[in-house]
């Protein structure tokens, strides 16, 4: 009886609070839990900056970190004017939080940086649940989904992707080379032009550079909420290819550059401008793919519009929940 | 109505009592995470391999040697320091000729990414070839070790050279016999909150023919056993794992 009442009360007072929005929006309490939260994740940080994420393989990780603070910001602000409602749910929220909290224990004590981040998505969705419930955790889902980006991959998986990765590179900007008509050769990772020598580097291997594309491409895609599924899981996964030809593009223009210049050019300035020069390319070869896509999905629509499909009404509805 | 007019405080004390628990659990976690960070360390000090592993020893004396050893890290980039206390490269030849390239990788403390680095990997990340992996558990024959030593032997295609490597790492009392072995052998030990200390013993030798392979291993371990013997009864607990 007692439980039942707690029950009806929680539930009377929610109604209350998403009618009375000061209540709602009233963050006081929620300011306890940041705390606990800074006083868990504060020393994590502090290690990865000094750590791994100093490294060429797991530079993206700040930049996801920034993006995902300002996505969830961004989705705080959206969800003031959206009609959810807080229902907390927590026979969903407590596992998670738990869960998520044995995972960080384990994880930072035996520094195992895979449970140790990834503790992080599973303890602030747990919190999202158990204060907000489950309507409110869906509005946020792609920002728990886009922190897995942040979470770094173990040494040894990193290792054992680099290696056919930057073969496949260094493959790649020999035979386009090649095609062009320099005098290049190749043995490994080891690029010959003329009579000079490149190593092509764990960096331009762009495990890194793929990891930020796709997270960054996710994001443009999820803010400009493009009204077609299948055109957003076609642009994700060109972003791989589109990713590789970059990385491709820049050995290559490094490569003329050694050329023609000499080595000193090629390791110098422009060295550390070709990462700029890699993003670049990416982003308009995104851009360029997006724009074809676009025209393709709108020629599709056209064409469930004049049969008015279910599926076409279906998403319709969806758009405007949303909304 | 008049519940709903008492009720009108009721969301804050509801949300302040679930925020004061959410924060006690963090903080536990916090508080756990540091109590169970492992303290406790196997080995004292970092041995000092140089001074430990003698220059010359039964038949075998140390040479200069015109061949460059493969690195014991995947990237040039990334420091040797940073994965090891101690590192020793040394050529070692004996009384028929037979060179024989010594490295040896110790560090005091293995955690999940920053452990010995398995040769299978650094010699793939420098431009070898793996031609074949055989593990066997060979007895090194003291009275003081019963425990066997789980060698490993590779055969690796370089694009100059072709190398037989002999090879086995010691993580605190056991020899995993790969990444993830380790991994949950640390794992296991660190939630003890113990440190394990780890070594890499390797020995390699340039190939002429890869048909050589076979007696090259013969003669990696005839002298990484002679070495082993060489060694004080204290000392050799340093590369392999005592019983």
């Amino acid at each position: 009886m007692n439980a039942y009442l707690t029950k009806l009360h929680s539930k009377l007072s929610f109604i209350n609070a998403s009618v009375n929005k000061s209540n709602f929006i009233d963050l006081k309490p929620l300011m306890i839990v940041l705390l606990g939260l800074a006083v868990m994740y504060i020393p994590s940080f502090v290690d990865l900056f000094q750590g791994i994420w100093g490294t060429d393989q797991q530079a993206h990780g700040p930049i996801v970190l920034a993006i995902s603070a300002w996505f969830f910001y961004y989705k705080a602000r959206q969800l003031a004017d959206s009609k959810l409602v807080a229902e907390p749910a927590p026979e969903f929220g407590w596992p998670i939080l738990l869960l998520g909290c044995l995972l960080f224990i384990v994880g930072r004590s035996q520094s195992l940086y895979i449970f140790e981040v990834g503790s992080l998505i599973l303890v602030l969705l747990g919190i999202v649940l158990l204060f907000y419930g489950v309507a409110i955790a869906k509005h946020f889902w792609f920002a728990f989904f886009f922190m897995l980006f942040m979470v770094p991959l173990p040494a040894s998986i990193v290792d054992v992707v680099t290696q056919p990765m930057k073969l496949a590179v260094s493959f790649a900007s020999e035979h386009l080379l090649y095609s062009l008509g320099y005098p290049v050769a190749r043995s490994g990772v080891v690029v010959y032009i003329g009579s000079y020598q490149l190593l092509v580097a764990d960096a331009c291997a762009g495990l890194n550079s793929l990891f930020t594309l796709e997270a960054l491409g996710l994001l443009y895609m999820n803010v400009m909420r493009h009204e077609s599924p299948l055109r957003n899981m076609l642009l994700a996964a060109l972003i791989v290819p589109i990713s590789f030809t970059s990385n491709v593009t820049r050995v290559v223009i490094l490569a003329l550059i050694t050329y023609y210049w000499g080595d000193a050019a090629g390791q110098g300035f422009i060295h550390e401008f070709s990462g700029m020069l890699l993003f670049i390319t990416a982003l308009l070869l995104i851009m360029g793919v997006d724009s074809l896509l676009r025209i393709i999905s709108n020629q599709l629509a056209l064409r469930n519009k004049s049969k008015g499909s279910k599926t076409y009404s279906f998403k319709k509805t969806i758009g405007r929940e949303l909304k | 109505m008049n519940t709903a007019t008492s009720n009108a405080m009721a969301p804050l004390n509801f949300s302040w009592n679930k925020s004061l628990v959410v924060c006690a659990f963090l903080l536990l976690s916090a508080l756990s995470a540091l109590l169970l960070t492992p303290r406790y360390y196997t080995v004292t000090s970092s041995p000092d391999l140089a001074a430990i592993v003698p220059t010359s020893f039964k038949n075998w004396k140390e040479v200069k040697s015109p061949y460059t050893q493969v690195g014991l890290t995947t990237d040039k980039n990334s420091l040797v320091n940073q994965l090891y206390d101690g590192v020793l490269m040394r050529t070692y030849v004996n009384d028929k000729g037979n060179q024989v390239m010594l490295a040896l990788a110790y560090a005091r403390e293995q955690k999940q990414d920053i452990k010995i680095h398995r040769p299978e990997v650094c010699y793939v990340a420098q431009g070898f070839d793996m031609v074949k992996k055989t593990t066997s558990n060979i007895s090194m024959q003291q009275s003081q070790i019963t425990k066997p030593v789980a060698m490993n032997r590779l055969l690796m295609r370089g694009q100059n050279r072709a190398e037989a490597v002999s090879y086995w790492i010691r993580i605190g009392d056991t020899y995993p016999g790969d990444g993830m072995a380790a991994r949950m052998k640390i794992l296991g030990e660190g939630l003890h909150g113990k440190v394990l200390d780890g070594i890499l013993v390797r020995a390699s030798t340039v190939l002429d023919e890869e048909a050589d392979s076979t007696s090259a291993y013969e003669t990696q371990e005839a002298f990484l056993k002679d070495l082993l013997n060489s060694l004080p009864v204290g000392q050799q607990s340093i590369l392999v794992a005592k019983s």
